[in-house]
């Protein structure tokens, strides 16, 4: 027995390599015959290797017949192109199949064909499993759709929020507008319901107890020398009927201030700030215009028990010392400004629904079409401002 | 500056008529195989520098995608595909009808732009090989991402040799791309190469025609 030559030796192990090898390796002739046929194709084709040699690849894969691959392998034989036939471009191009072959599943695969050198030339088929990188890439598609959902899940709750919120902001600026109406319309109503009882009390009422004053000061007069108790009883009479004529007037004042009507809103303010601020013992500044202003109705109104109300509530919390009151008008719109120079307010006590004052003084700007502030005055003190359309 | 003056204007319009025929092929090979209409035409052909090449096809940070083929023979050359990063990844994507494309390049894509590269590159080094008349082994297809000139001088030592540059114009369905096929060669192929298209010329003038 003679011993295998070194070429000898390395063409049994090439043999050995290739039919091991974890890739398809088929080998064809100039004619398509079958040269090399590996154990992987022996695997996955179902065709044995003695079965194979020699034979046309054609007649062994007949589906190959004048399709692409068929003809790509033409060109690798006559031209020498080699070609890469990806499979995201063709499907199971050689009908070969996942093992257990049983199941019948096609195999995906990546097929190269490669002309190999030298005369007469042959092609190498060496075929690759897409499997796992099909199923690798299919797995982070699918991720990719699972996060690409969520995020659009995501991003249309955000715009349902953001809708809701508006609706919300519509509704409450609505309800804000509305409520803002009514106090308008309720305090116009109030105040024509008080300048009426004002008008009864000076008509009816007043008539009334100037006749009874009439008639007392007549009996005074005409009655002569009365006995002690009784001349002490008709005093006391006149006495309490006059009180009852200034408790009136003041009633009167306090709901109709006849200064308004008859003198202005300049005089008006003057007046008011005056007996306030001798009251409480303020220092008292006063910028007010020289000559009566020509402002409606409601706005004199406003204008008097916004500051009527700074007055009261200074009065009232800021233990203040120094009052100014401004009064400004341009053909657009009026200033009004009431200052002390009291404790001030913070911000809890200007949001507290106890202060109904600084909410009424609000309103009643609001109703006017104004903006209405509470400003805090350094060192200390609060200053009221209101501007409102003329 | 650009070395048109390497060819006359007939040795030129001859080359490019001949790529267009090349490409004409592998257009048809390629809207048999995605069932699309692709077309692929070559509207100019030139000499340039390597450098020059490198600035033609874009500027240096742009990524490119490249396909690229060796021949080896009786000269040495290796042929490029260079089309841009996203747009070949849009264009591949039609035509393997992916309706969900992820940011970067996937295997399967990278192999699918791979044969597409191989099948333009086929037809072009068919058509250089018939007109020079040699015989060759050409190299399998190999898939790169990279800057412009990682890709053109990545593969050779850095010499400013000339090199041809076929502008080439791809479309399927509504996507176009723009695109460069570069051969990169060593001198002696250049004058070899003008031989030939003048063979070639004489040969057709003298009525015999020619198979490309």
């Amino acid at each position: 027995m003679t011993q295998p030559t070194r070429s000898e030796g390395l063409a049994e192990l090439g043999w050995q390599a290739l039919a091991s090898l974890n890739v398809g390796v088929i080998v064809v002739d100039p004619d398509e015959r079958v040269r090399v046929w590996n154990g992987w194709i022996v695997a996955h084709s179902g065709i044995a290797e003695a079965e194979a040699l020699d034979r046309p690849l054609r007649t062994l894969f007949p589906s190959l017949e004048g399709g692409y691959l068929h003809e790509t392998l033409r060109a690798a034989l006559e031209l020498g192109h080699p070609s890469v036939l990806s499979h995201s471009l063709h499907e199971a191009q050689l009908p070969l199949y996942g093992l257990p072959l049983g199941a019948q599943v096609p195999l995906m695969q990546h097929v190269h064909l490669i002309p190999l050198p030298g005369t007469p030339r042959h092609c190498m088929i060496q075929v690759t499993d897409a499997s796992a990188a099909l199923k690798r890439e299919a797995m982070l598609k699918r991720k990719a759709r699972l996060l690409q959902e969520s995020l659009e899940l995501q991003h249309s709750l955000i715009n349902e929020l953001e809708h809701s919120q508006d609706s919300l902001e519509l509704l409450v600026q609505e309800r804000t507008t509305q409520l803002e109406e009514l106090a308008g319309h309720l305090q116009d109503l109030s105040e024509r319901e008080k300048a009426k009882l004002a008008r009864e009390l000076h008509d009816e009422l007043g008539a009334i107890l100037t006749a009874i004053r009439i008639d007392i000061s007549w009996l005074q007069r005409s009655l002569g020398e009365l006995p002690p108790m009784g001349a002490a009883k008709l005093q006391r009479m006149l006495t309490n009927l006059d009180r009852g004529i200034q408790l009136k007037r003041r009633i009167m004042e306090g709901m109709r201030p006849t200064l308004l009507s008859t003198f202005g809103i300049v005089v008006t303010l003057r007046e008011l700030v005056r007996e306030v601020a001798a009251l409480n013992q303020w220092a008292l500044t006063l910028h007010l215009p020289d000559d009566d202003l020509q402002l409606s109705e409601e706005l004199s109104i406003t204008v008097f028990r916004v500051t009527q109300e700074a007055l009261t509530n200074a009065a009232k919390y800021a233990e203040a010392t120094r009052v100014s009151i401004v009064l400004s008008v341009d053909e657009r719109e009026l200033l009004l400004a009431v200052e002390d120079n009291g404790v001030g307010i913070n911000e809890q006590d200007a949001q507290a629904p106890r202060r109904h004052g600084i909410l009424g003084m609000k309103h009643r700007v609001f109703a006017r079409g104004g903006s209405f502030e509470l400003q805090k005055v350094a060192p200390h003190g609060t200053r009221v401002v209101a501007r409102m359309p003329r | 500056m650009i070395v048109d003056a390497v060819l006359n204007p007939l040795q030129q319009d001859t080359l490019t008529e001949f790529f267009n025929i090349a490409m004409g092929r592998a257009a048809a090979t390629l809207s048999r195989m995605v069932s699309e209409e692709v077309s692929l035409s070559v509207p100019q052909m030139r000499f340039v520098r390597r450098s020059e090449a490198a600035d033609l096809i874009g500027a240096t940070e742009d990524r490119v995608c490249s396909v690229m083929q060796t021949l080896r023979g009786h000269f040495a050359a290796d042929a490029m595909l260079i089309f841009p990063e996203t747009r070949s990844l849009e264009i591949v994507r039609v035509m393997i009808g992916d309706t969900l494309p992820l940011e970067d390049i996937t295997e399967m894509e990278q192999e699918a732009m791979t044969e597409v590269g191989n099948i333009i590159l086929n037809a072009c080094i068919g058509t250089l090989s018939n007109l020079l008349d040699g015989d060759f082994t050409i190299g399998l297809p190999s898939f790169r991402v990279g800057s412009c000139s990682e890709i053109l001088n990545g593969f050779r030592p850095a010499l400013d040799e000339l090199v041809l540059l076929l502008h080439i114009n791809f479309s399927v369905e509504r996507y176009a791309i723009q695109g460069y096929v570069v051969f990169l060669q060593d001198v002696a192929a250049f004058s070899s190469f003008v031989e030939s298209i003048d063979r070639f010329l004489e040969r057709a003038m003298n009525g015999a025609g020619a198979g490309m």
